[in-house]
């Protein structure tokens, strides 16, 4: 189930702010993948076993230059993680089944001239010499557990949706004004719908 | 009236709206504040601000269009609520912007002043002070393992764990694990992990040792420790590896970190530092905005609370101006503009009562004039009446007939130019003139006029109006047309010397009618010829003489005599055509009859009617010579004047005409041009027409011969 603290957070990003920033021409500036996004869902996999889905993955991350400047100022950055399971039905929205999301908190350390992922959930920590390590350790999303019980009802069909965003609301405070107001800091990619058969 | 009551005053609705915004307000401040547990409410605050702002931004805007508008359409106290706006928002803003400035200022040099260029370069050596400290306890851990790794170099796969343990009594705590290139484990030394399985390095870091480079790197150890990975090479047939993991001491490690973070804090600040500023700024902005939109807001409201009275005094007051003094304003507040509106109230009462009162006297002064204006239009007298300038104000309907003037186009002109228009007018009105500008007083006097319908004898009498102080003002003149009444006592004054001639000259006329018979009777017998033709002669003289004066003397009696008219119908066109019949054209008299069809009939006496015809003739055929013929043409038409129907006979003859100077009383006895005939022909026609009710009146506009016009009442529905 998702954090209901949540759900203004992602309405904020999701439907507010790329009303209020129109510029998004601004960030062709910056590097973008295939899809014209700076993140993207490339591949994903759903297995359900017991009442219990795992997903596979793989990201494609774009960091603008003025989220790694920041990153390497000492802000930390926070990326989400968001998974969604819903039954299409026929004239009417599709019911929900299943929303959670993932946090991860992406850091520089000075010290060590490291960068180091925390997940808050499990408090398991990674070390990287190089950014670029870590990128590429962050594309690849592999047997992440749902922690919710998720049964699929055998010759039912479902939508499955992945995506994943840079949560301007967890940058520090002064930041978020701006974080809001530039297109730079809009980091998020399109959801991944794909079938899942039952 | 219960929908309004069940709704909060204006001024709690405010009060709430206001505490909201300053709530709203403060919330946002205090979330800016760096431990504040608002943080995560900062983004909602901001928006919700903003939202806040541009309602209200909507809200002052209307307003303004709203007043715009009223100002445009010129409405009552839109001008002093403009006015007033406009004040309000200066006073408030003036204060704001500069608290506003100087706060941005404030705000700025605060945050620029948290940073200095030495704190920064401490921070920076710091860190480097850190990563030395650490490099330098790697290096020495390198150091050693590569050392380690040269003592056991050479030595059989069988031997390595002893030697390995032999030389780790040299080192201090630490961890030693050989390794093959697949991974197995030679020898290990020293666990301290605790786990079965050592720790081994990731695969890339086997590379670069594989490519002939040791490594050295700082891992984590346990969330408040690290560890140093070393990774060296044993040259050999089939390779080894030698990896040392050595445990960072406590204080190091918590030294470092605590470097580490504070210097991430201060790099992350100065990072922030425009960020902050802006936010601040945006904060402050936004407050502002919120504060001063709020204010005018407020301001629109209490100011149209305030000249609402005065907006009602102003709808008041025209609405008075248009004459609406029913009028009559609610009483809101007991201040000084609720007793404004209280003396309003009481001031168009007073106005309507005035307007009452001054509307009931109008009306009674019309009734009366109405009343005067009907006497006037009915009197027989002409009424003027003069300004100090002798301009008329005022001729009644009388005057049109007896003056022969159209009075409602007199209006205006003065007595002397109402004798220039009305030519037949100039003497009397300039001694009309005269005699105002002599008599101070009220006077009267005779005065004759000759207008189109011959002479009149006009009775005048002025009255002065005078004001106050006595000052002539005007006057006022009253014609009595006499002309009828004298002609009446002249007529009464004849008939009285008719009845007497005829009853003092009647008597002694036989006596000596019969004297002079009887003298000649009795005398011709005894007189020689001559004497008794000269006898003779003389008394058939005084027979004669006595027979004429005894005809006369029986036409004075006629005419003295008051006569019994007899009614019957008359047809007077055959009437006039008998008439006419015994005049043959032997008798010297050749007639013109005109009759138009339909004539009306009269009612009269057909044989004075005949004799009215007789006498006019006769009176033609008396003045005309003998020769040429005379010629006498008749006209009868039927006239309608003034609403009645009348039979209209005009005779007209070739003869010598009535001069002027007769005209007027050729109708009176012995007035007359002839040489024959008794003098009372006419005066007799004159009686007897206006015994029937009719008039006669000589024709003045005939340019030759004389002329008369006889009128007999029609009878109805003939």
């Amino acid at each position: 189930m998702m954090n209901k603290s949540r759900d203004w957070r992602m309405w904020l990003q999701t439907t507010l702010i790329p009303g209020l920033v129109s510029c998004s021409g601004c960030s062709s500036l910056y590097p973008v993948n295939a899809n014209g996004k700076a993140f993207s869902v490339i591949e994903a996999r759903l297995t359900a076993a017991g009442g219990v889905c795992r997903i596979d993955a793989g990201f494609d991350y774009r960091f603008t230059p003025p989220v790694i400047e920041a990153l390497e100022q000492g802000v930390p950055l926070t990326l989400v993680i968001r998974f969604s399971l819903a039954e299409p039905r026929d004239y009417w929205p599709d019911r929900t089944l299943l929303a959670v999301s993932r946090r991860l908190h992406v850091s520089y350390h000075p010290l060590t001239r490291s960068y180091r992922i925390i997940y808050p959930d499990t408090g398991v920590m990674e070390h990287f010499a190089a950014l670029s390590t870590l990128i590429e350790y962050l594309g690849t999303l592999r047997d992440w557990q749902i922690p919710e019980s998720c049964t699929l009802q055998a010759g039912h069909h479902y939508t499955a949706r992945l995506g994943v965003t840079l949560d301007i609301e967890s940058l520090p405070l002064p930041l978020r004004p701006l974080a809001y107001l530039s297109p730079d800091w809009h980091l998020q990619s399109p959801p991944w719908p794909w079938p899942v058969a039952g | 009236m219960a929908g309004r009551r069940l709704k909060p005053p204006l001024s709690l609705s405010l009060l709430g709206l206001f505490l909201a915004i300053l709530a709203s307000l403060y919330l946002m401040s205090t979330a800016t504040q760096n431990a504040s547990h608002l943080g995560p409410l900062y983004s909602w605050l901001l928006l919700i601000n903003s939202l806040a702002s541009i309602l209200l931004l909507g809200l002052v805007g209307a307003n303004v269009y709203s007043l715009f508008n009223q100002i445009k359409k010129r409405k009552a106290g839109s001008s002093l609520t403009a006015r007033m706006v406009i004040l309000f928002t200066l006073l408030t803003l003036a204060p704001a912007s500069v608290v506003f400035y100087f706060s941005m200022q404030f705000v700025q040099q605060s945050i620029d002043s948290w940073f200095d260029v030495r704190i920064d370069q401490a921070m920076e050596d710091a860190l480097k002070l850190g990563q030395a400290a650490l490099d330098e306890r790697m290096r020495a851990v390198l150091n050693q393992t590569e050392e380690m790794a040269l003592h056991l170099r050479d030595i059989p796969e069988s031997l390595l764990s002893v030697r390995l343990e032999a030389v780790r009594d040299d080192a201090e705590d630490g961890e030693l694990t050989i390794f093959s290139k697949q991974g197995r484990i030679i020898a290990l030394s020293g666990g301290q992990s605790g786990s079965i399985i050592p720790d081994l390095p990731e695969i890339s870091v086997l590379l670069q040792v594989r490519q002939g480079k040791s490594y050295v790197g700082l891992e984590p150890y346990s969330p408040d420790r690290r560890q140093i990975r070393v990774l060296v090479a044993m040259t050999g047939d089939d390779p080894l590896y030698l990896q040392a993991l050595h445990v960072v001491p406590v204080r190091l490690t918590q030294l470092a970190e605590t470097v580490e973070g504070a210097y991430l804090h201060y790099k992350e600040m100065t990072f922030l530092r425009r960020s902050l500023k802006f936010t601040f700024s945006l904060t402050l902005s936004l407050v502002l905005l919120l504060s001063l939109l709020a204010a005018i807001w407020a301001a629109f409201l209490s100011i149209r609370r305030i000249v609402a009275p005065v907006r009602h005094l102003a709808q008041g007051t025209r609405a008075v101006a248009a004459g609406n003094y029913e009028k009559r304003l609610r009483v809101k507040s007991r201040d000084e503009l609720g007793f404004l509106v209280e003396s309003f109230n009481a001031m168009t009462e007073r106005i309507a009562l005035a307007r009452d009162e001054a509307h009931l006297s109008r009306q009674e002064v019309e009734r009366q004039r109405a009343y005067l204006a009907t006497i006037l239009a009915n009197l027989s007298s002409a009424v003027l009446s003069l300004d100090g300038g002798r301009r008329i104000l005022m001729v009644n309907q009388a005057a049109d007939a007896m003056l022969q003037i159209d009075h409602q186009t007199c209006v205006g002109l003065t007595v002397e130019t109402l004798g220039h228009t009305y030519p037949h007018l100039i003497d009397l009105m300039e001694r009309l003139t005269r005699r105002l500008a002599q008599e101070t007083g009220a006077w009267q006097e005779e005065m004759p006029c000759t207008g189109p319908r011959g002479r009149q004898e006009l009775f005048c009498r002025g009255t002065p109006l005078l004001d106050a102080d006595g000052t002539w003002q005007g006057a006022v003149v009253v014609f009595d047309d006499v002309t009828a009444l004298i002609q009446a006592q002249r007529d009464a004054a004849w008939g009285e010397v008719a009845r007497r001639l005829a009853h003092e000259i009647r008597n002694p006329l036989t006596p000596i009618q019969l004297s002079a018979e009887r003298l000649q009777y009795k005398l011709a017998k005894s007189l020689d010829a001559p004497e008794a033709e000269m006898l003779e002669r003389a008394t058939r003289t005084i027979v004669q003489q006595v027979e004429a004066m005894k005809s006369m003397v029986n036409a004075f009696s006629e005419y003295a005599k008051p006569s019994v008219v007899r009614q019957e119908k008359v047809d007077m066109a055959k009437l006039i055509e008998e008439v006419v019949a015994l005049y043959p054209p032997p008798s010297g008299l050749t007639f013109t009859l005109a009759m138009t069809e339909g004539l009306p009939k009269v009612s009269g006496d057909p044989v004075k009617l005949r004799q009215v015809l007789h006498n006019l003739i006769k009176n033609a055929q008396e003045a005309m010579p003998m020769s040429p013929p005379g010629c006498i043409d008749i006209l009868t038409t039927r006239v309608e004047d003034n609403r009645r129907h009348w039979l209209e006979i005009r005779l007209h003859d070739n003869g010598p005409g009535i001069p002027p100077e007769h005209r007027d009383r050729v109708f009176e006895p012995y007035v007359t041009t002839k040489a024959r005939g008794t003098g009372l022909g006419l005066a007799i026609v004159k009686k007897i027409i206006e015994e029937h009710g009719g008039s006669i009146q000589v024709d003045s506009q005939a340019d030759t011969g004389a002329g008369f016009t006889i009128r007999l009442p029609a009878l109805p529905g003939e």
